[in-house]
């Protein structure tokens, strides 16, 4: 059943690091439970200023953001040490840390839940691999289930498809639209706009919002434009974004 | 044969040794993991270093080596703190000048003909010296190093997966441990050799195993294992314990590392 409450509300929101210039603001946007937004943007328009602003890493700066239930975040696995010691089901545990004192070590309930929640990603036969010896696609998937051992209402990808293969990340928008039918809100930062069609909603950044509302009617050239500047390539009758990279 | 492997431990000093440096391998193997891990190998040395003119000056005068200690820690991070300012230094630097001045002070202390008997040993240890005192205090700090590697497992954990979640209350923790494990350790294998108790049975450890947990087990496996046969080794060949038992823990570092390496 869907959570039609809103777990997300932006005003005017203004973000920057500090000691730093503010790098995105004019955020105004609102999340019910069960919406897929795609944060859609250039490399360093904010998407995960956003992100970090959504987790209460920083602080807004000016508006208000309001964030109703828990937050889980499924970042880039490039942050991650891929050579730590580490087992898929440690991984997973490592969300059962939030909210906790130091000295709290996870239990045997939150053991049982992890690997239900691994089971969750069809990853429950890999527990007990190496973090670091797993696909790309595995990794973004255990990531996913610590979100989930967090019981989290909204979902934060940071990236997610970047270096997944097409079976991969399929396998991954179906479980974007499964966490999203349970009523929890999940935003997904990425630089594919055929990722995001099929969502309920794209929030275009660069620097400032752009746009917000349902992405066919949202993603239009001169929105895409401004968005990604001299990034975008028409080919035909497709809009394309070229160098996300650079 | 069993004559041979009994005959040391028959004499009291060598079991109370045996106690004392299996004591000190648990602490420095359990938290030598973690050293490793986050890459600290430089700065364990630099703080093993850096506590020894706190820990000559408390032998000298009587002090619980505990109080030298962290008062030489002190001394070295107003010092470098200082040194990092002056701009054509440069932070790094500034460690190394620091931290040997400091390890020149120590040694000056502790060499000086006026300094009383058995202060030299904290420079290259002297386990045949421990005493039931010794044993008590280093039994209790390694029981508070476990506690805090026990304890503080999984936020290592995490900090060690996310780089990037780190936070310097993390380090903080990590070299408070680490300055109380090279106590426990200064006694029996000395301020130079310790670091080898710390460093060597986890670099081992990381070869043989795939998780944090077990490796921490395997480090303190090992290191125990070493102190056992470098007792064997300076009971037979009649040469310094704590250098048998670092020479051992490098070997054995040395050995797994080169079976780990594809031609």
């Amino acid at each position: 059943m869907l959570d039609q409450r809103q777990l997300i509300v932006a005003r005017d929101v203004a973000v920057g690091y500090r000691g730093g210039p503010t790098v995105l603001d004019g955020v105004t946007f609102t999340v019910r439970g069960g919406e897929r937004v795609g944060v859609l943007g250039p490399n360093g328009g904010g998407k995960t200023t956003l992100l970090r602003a959504l987790l209460g890493e920083l602080a807004p700066r000016a508006g208000t953001l309001a964030v109703h239930g828990r937050c889980g975040t499924v970042p880039q696995t490039e942050r991650s040490r891929l050579d730590f010691p580490v087992s898929a089901l440690d991984v997973v545990l490592l969300g059962a840390l939030a909210n906790r004192p130091w000295w709290r070590r996870p239990g045997q309930a939150d053991r049982a839940r992890a690997l239900a929640a691994l089971e969750r990603v069809e990853l429950g036969d890999r527990a007990h691999d190496t973090f670091g010896e797993l696909s790309g696609g595995q990794r973004q998937r255990v990531l996913v289930a610590r979100a989930l051992l967090q019981d989290a209402d909204v979902v934060l990808f940071d990236e997610p498809f970047t270096g997944l293969d097409a079976p991969s990340a399929a396998r991954l928008t179906e479980l974007i639209d499964a966490l999203a039918a349970e009523g929890r809100a999940v935003l997904v930062a990425t630089h594919d706009l055929g990722q995001a069609l099929p969502w309920d909603a794209v929030l275009c950044l660069n620097g400032h919002q752009v746009a917000y509302g349902p992405p066919r009617e949202t993603l239009t050239e001169p929105v895409l434009r401004e968005t990604y500047g001299h990034a975008l390539v028409r080919l035909g009758s497709l809009a394309v974004v070229g160098h996300p990279h650079g | 044969m069993v004559d041979v492997l009994l005959e040391p431990w028959r004499e009291p000093i060598l079991r109370q040794a045996l106690l004392e440096l299996v004591l000190a391998s648990v602490a420095c193997g359990a938290l030598g993991v973690w050293v490793v891990l986050f890459g600290l190998s430089y700065g364990a040395e630099s703080l093993a270093h850096a506590m020894f003119p706190g820990l000559a000056l408390a032998a000298v005068i009587g002090a619980p080596l505990v109080l030298g200690g962290a008062a030489g820690l002190a001394v070295a991070g107003v010092a470098i703190a200082l040194a990092a300012r002056v701009r054509s230094l440069g932070a790094d630097n500034a460690v190394a000048v620091v931290i040997t001045s400091l390890f020149g002070v120590g040694a000056l202390i502790a060499l000086a003909p006026a300094s009383p008997p058995g202060i030299k040993e904290l420079l290259f240890g002297d386990v045949l010296a421990s005493s039931t005192g010794g044993l008590v205090l280093a039994a209790a700090l390694a029981a508070v190093v476990l506690a805090g590697v026990w304890l503080g497992h999984w936020r290592l954990l995490a900090a060690g997966f996310d780089p990037s979640a780190r936070a310097l209350r993390v380090d903080v923790a990590l070299f408070g441990l680490l300055a109380v494990a090279v106590l426990v350790g200064v006694q029996a294998l000395g301020n130079l050799l310790v670091v080898a108790a710390l460093v060597g049975p986890a670099v081992t450890a990381r070869r043989l195993t795939r998780r944090a947990a077990p490796m921490i087990a395997v480090a303190c496996a090992i290191g125990a294992a070493a102190a056992v046969a470098g007792l064997y080794l300076s009971y037979y060949a009649s040469i310094a314990a704590g250098a048998s038992i670092a020479g051992i823990l490098v070997l054995t570092a040395l050995a797994a590392s080169v079976r780990d390496t594809p031609a």
